[in-house]
C-alpha cells in the first residue's frame, strides 16, 4: 500500500509545487521575466537535500510524504524544460550576455545552492550531533 | 489567475507521476550505470516536447496545461543539480562534468529541435 500512498502524495505535492511555480510566474511583472525561473530553480536545488536528508531525520515523517515532497513538491517546482526553452529564446534574440548570465547563474548558483543544501543537511542531521 | 494556477497544478501532477513511473522502471538501469540516464532522458525528452508545444499553434490553455504544467512537472532541475553534487562528492568529477555538459548541450539541442517540428 505504500506504493499507492506514494502516488497520492506525489500527486498532491506536485500540484502544490507546480501551482506555486505558476503563481510566482504570474506574480512577477519584471521586464526580464525569465529571472523568476532562475530563482525557482536555485531555491529548489537548495531545498531538495533538506527534504530527502534533514527532514526525515528530524521529524517523524513517513516515507510516502518524503517521496511526495522530493519527487512531487521540489521536483515539480523546479523545471529543466523551461530553463532550456528560455535559454534558446535568449540565444535566438541574440542576447549573448543574457544567455551567459542566465545559464551561468542557473547552473553556477544552482550547483552552489545544491552543495550548500547538502552540506547543511548533513551538518544539522541529528545522527551527526551525537 | 486562479484558473491558470489550477491548470498548471493539474498538469504538474501528471508530469511528476510520469517522472516517478519512469524513474521506477529505470531503476535497474540506473543502478548499473553511474551516469543518471533516467533524469537525463526525462529532461531531454521534456525539453524537446516543450520546444514543440510552445511554438505550436495550440490554444494558450493547452500550452499552459501541456507545457508549463506537464513538461514543467515532468522535467526537474533540482534532481539534476543534486545528482551532479553527489557525483562530485563521490570523487566522480569527470562524470559530473559530463552529466552537466550533456544536460545543457543536449537540452538546448532537443528544445531547438522541438521548435523546428
Amino acid at each position: 500500500m505504500t506504493g499507492l500512498k506514494k502516488v497520492l502524495a506525489i500527486i498532491i505535492f506536485a500540484m502544490i509545487g507546480g501551482g506555486l511555480r505558476e503563481w510566482l510566474n504570474l506574480l512577477v511583472s519584471w521586464p526580464q521575466h525569465f529571472w523568476i525561473t532562475v530563482i525557482i530553480n536555485i531555491t529548489g536545488a537548495f531545498l531538495l537535500s533538506f527534504v530527502t536528508t534533514l527532514l526525515p531525520g528530524r521529524l517523524p515523517i513517513s516515507e510516502p510524504i518524503v517521496t511526495g515532497m522530493s519527487v512531487g513538491l521540489i521536483g515539480s517546482f523546479t523545471t529543466f524544460s523551461t530553463f532550456t526553452f528560455e535559454t534558446l529564446q535568449l540565444m535566438q534574440q541574440g542576447h549573448s550576455v543574457l544567455v551567459l548570465a542566465y545559464v551561468g547563474t542557473s547552473l553556477g548558483l544552482g550547483l552552489l545552492a545544491g552543495l550548500a543544501g547538502n552540506a547543511l543537511s548533513i551538518h544539522w542531521h541529528p545522527e551527526d550531533n551525537n | 489567475m486562479l484558473i491558470m494556477i489550477i491548470t498548471v497544478s493539474l498538469g504538474s501532477a501528471l508530469g511528476a507521476l510520469c517522472r516517478y513511473t519512469i524513474m521506477q522502471v529505470a531503476k535497474p538501469i540506473n543502478q548499473r550505470y553511474a551516469l543518471p540516464w533516467a533524469t537525463l532522458s526525462i529532461n531531454l525528452l521534456g525539453a524537446l516536447l516543450l520546444g514543440w508545444l510552445m511554438t505550436s499553434s495550440l490554444p494558450a490553455w493547452w500550452q499552459l496545461f501541456l507545457g508549463t504544467g506537464i513538461m514543467g512537472g515532468l522535467t526537474t532541475f533540482s534532481t539534476m543539480i543534486n545528482e551532479i553534487v553527489l557525483l562530485a562528492q563521490n570523487g566522480r568529477l569527470k562524470l559530473a562534468s559530463w552529466y552537466l555538459g550533456l544536460s545543457l548541450l543536449g537540452g538546448l539541442t532537443t528544445v531547438w529541435l522541438g521548435t523546428l517540428l
